[in-house]
């Protein structure tokens, strides 16, 4: 058996990672979507406190579930004045956007670099989480669906009836 | 521009406790007076100091406004006080107008429906973000739409009927209204007016100022339902963006009532909003589908001819297909089998 080694230096910057996965269910006569399922596995080191890694894993995922399903700013492209200005406006997910079931793992690896083998849990599940449920959505509807996040109902639907993207490239947030 | 934002304007505030008192209070202030009834949507105007009434004439001490009873001649009469969550708890709502229950209980979140109120919901202003972030526009009056422009962020607006104004009416209790045949209870100085719901809400053609035809001294008192539509096949649908609290991009009702004899489409009522300033009751699709069968035939046909003359703008294109595939599911009853 072959054993590789990583070749980072040993020099007490660390680096952790979480790989997220998801399933999603799409509505193809609306281009409403669920997210059915959520798994987040971290490699962050030792895990000192399951219960609370547990909560940054899952909790920091459903931001990144954010940015990808709906989350978002809006401003006018000739006043560049922002419209969306409220929660309603802005659609932060709310407790029945969150995954069906969602759950998470952990190495448990211990990380030389650091006195007590742990690394930092907070920001890295983010990526993991939105990046997650893109793939899925392309992964259901085929790679040219959508040109960039969040993912919502009119754009999805103008592509499931066009039967590819109708949406032009991130120029303004809307 | 610095925006106070969070800090309501000064005003008197009046809460009587008859509908009589309230008129009189209407009839002294007319347009420096707003009435209150659940705040879901007066609160953001007047924190956001975008409205600065000298007045406010708040609604929830006239009992007389609350509740739901049955009516003499049959069917409901419903308050319009009421608050949502009461219409969704409501036995004979739940039995025979299940499709006001299914839409009132899509009504944003739990807790905005304990306090929003029927009347509040079917007469709440537009959700134009430009309009409702203070912008100038026609319906503010000035004289411009900033939502139609080529540049304009407009993935909520109109594709039906825009006369300079191209927002959008947001209630979901107001197709399923118009769908069950009600009637708006209306009282004035001159006395009550009843009319029919569908011609309650009026388009920027008519006022573009006002989304419903009550004047400054007038108050919706109830809502009618009659027996019309008891216990029809209904169809409620609200596609949004989120899974709750949120308004809908376009939702569907419709009330179907079957021919006793071959069990096809006997009378139908189907409206759609938030595709116009007004619930669109979409008559040329009744008159079409009447006598039909429920099938996927009869559904497609449907769905074309409920988007005819759609007018989209820059960004609510998908609106076309969303609205056509409501209406293609209300016909069916069902969504789609999809693998």
């Amino acid at each position: 058996m072959g054993v590789a080694r990583d070749v980072y230096p040993r020099d007490g910057v660390t680096h952790s990672f979480v790989a997220g996965f998801a399933e999603v269910e799409v509505d193809v006569e609306t281009g409403k979507y669920q997210i059915i399922d959520y798994l987040a596995v971290a490699d962050v080191g030792t895990v000192i406190h399951p219960h609370a890694l547990g909560g940054q894993v899952l909790g920091r995922s459903m931001l990144g579930i954010g940015h990808a399903i709906g989350q978002h700013w809006v401003y006018d492209q000739h006043y560049g004045l922002p419209v969306a200005k409220r929660f309603y406006q802005n659609k932060p997910p709310t407790i029945l956007d969150a995954p069906q079931k969602m759950a998470w793992g952990a190495l448990d690896i211990p990380d030389p670099e650091t006195p007590v083998g742990a690394r930092g849990i907070g920001e890295p599940p983010v990526a993991a989480g939105c990046c997650a449920v893109l793939n899925a959505l392309a992964d259901a509807l085929g790679d040219d669906m959508f040109k960039r996040a969040p993912v919502m109902v009119g754009p999805l639907m103008a592509a499931l009836d066009a039967g590819r993207a109708v949406q032009e490239p991130l120029t303004a947030h809307i | 521009m610095a925006v106070i934002r969070d800090v309501i304007p000064v005003f008197e505030l009046y809460q009587p406790t008859t509908v009589d008192d309230a008129l009189a209070l209407l009839e002294r202030h007319t347009t420096d007076a707003w009435v209150l009834a659940g705040g879901l949507d007066s609160m953001d105007w007047l924190k956001d100091r975008l409205k600065k009434p000298k007045v406010v004439v708040d609604l929830t001490q006239v009992k007389p406004l609350n509740g739901i009873k049955e009516a003499a001649g049959g069917g409901l009469e419903i308050g319009a006080m009421t608050t949502l969550t009461e219409v969704v708890r409501h036995p004979i709502v739940r039995e025979k107008y299940s499709l006001l229950m299914q839409a009132a209980e899509l009504v944003a979140s739990p807790q905005i429906r304990n306090q929003g109120t029927i009347g509040g919901n079917v007469s709440q202003d537009t959700r134009c973000w430009y309009y409702r972030g203070g912008w100038t526009c026609y319906r503010a009056g000035g004289n411009i739409c900033y939502a139609d422009t080529p540049t304009a962020i407009n993935r909520e607006h109109a594709i039906f009927d825009a006369d300079r104004c191209v927002a959008v009416n947001p209630s979901d209790t107001a197709p399923a209204l118009v769908a069950l045949d009600a009637r708006m209870v209306i009282r004035g100085p001159r006395g009550e007016r009843v009319i029919n719901a569908e011609d309650y809400w009026i388009g920027p053609g008519i006022d573009i100022t006002r989304m419903n035809v009550l004047a400054p001294n007038e108050l919706l008192v109830a809502v009618r339902i009659p027996e019309t539509m008891a216990g029809a096949d209904f169809y409620f649908e609200k596609v949004r963006d989120r899974q709750v609290w949120d308004f809908p991009l376009v939702n569907v009702a419709s009330a179907i009532k079957p021919d006793k004899g071959n069990g096809n489409i006997g009378e139908m009522r189907l409206v759609v909003n938030a595709v116009a300033a007004t619930p669109k009751r979409l008559k040329n699709v009744e008159a079409a589908v009447v006598g039909k069968p429920r099938n996927e035939e009869t559904a497609k046909m449907a769905g074309d001819l409920a988007v005819e003359g759609a007018q989209t703008l820059r960004f609510n294109g998908y609106k076309v297909p969303l609205m056509r595939n409501l209406v293609k599911r209300a016909i069916r009853g069902v969504p789609a089998a999809t693998t």
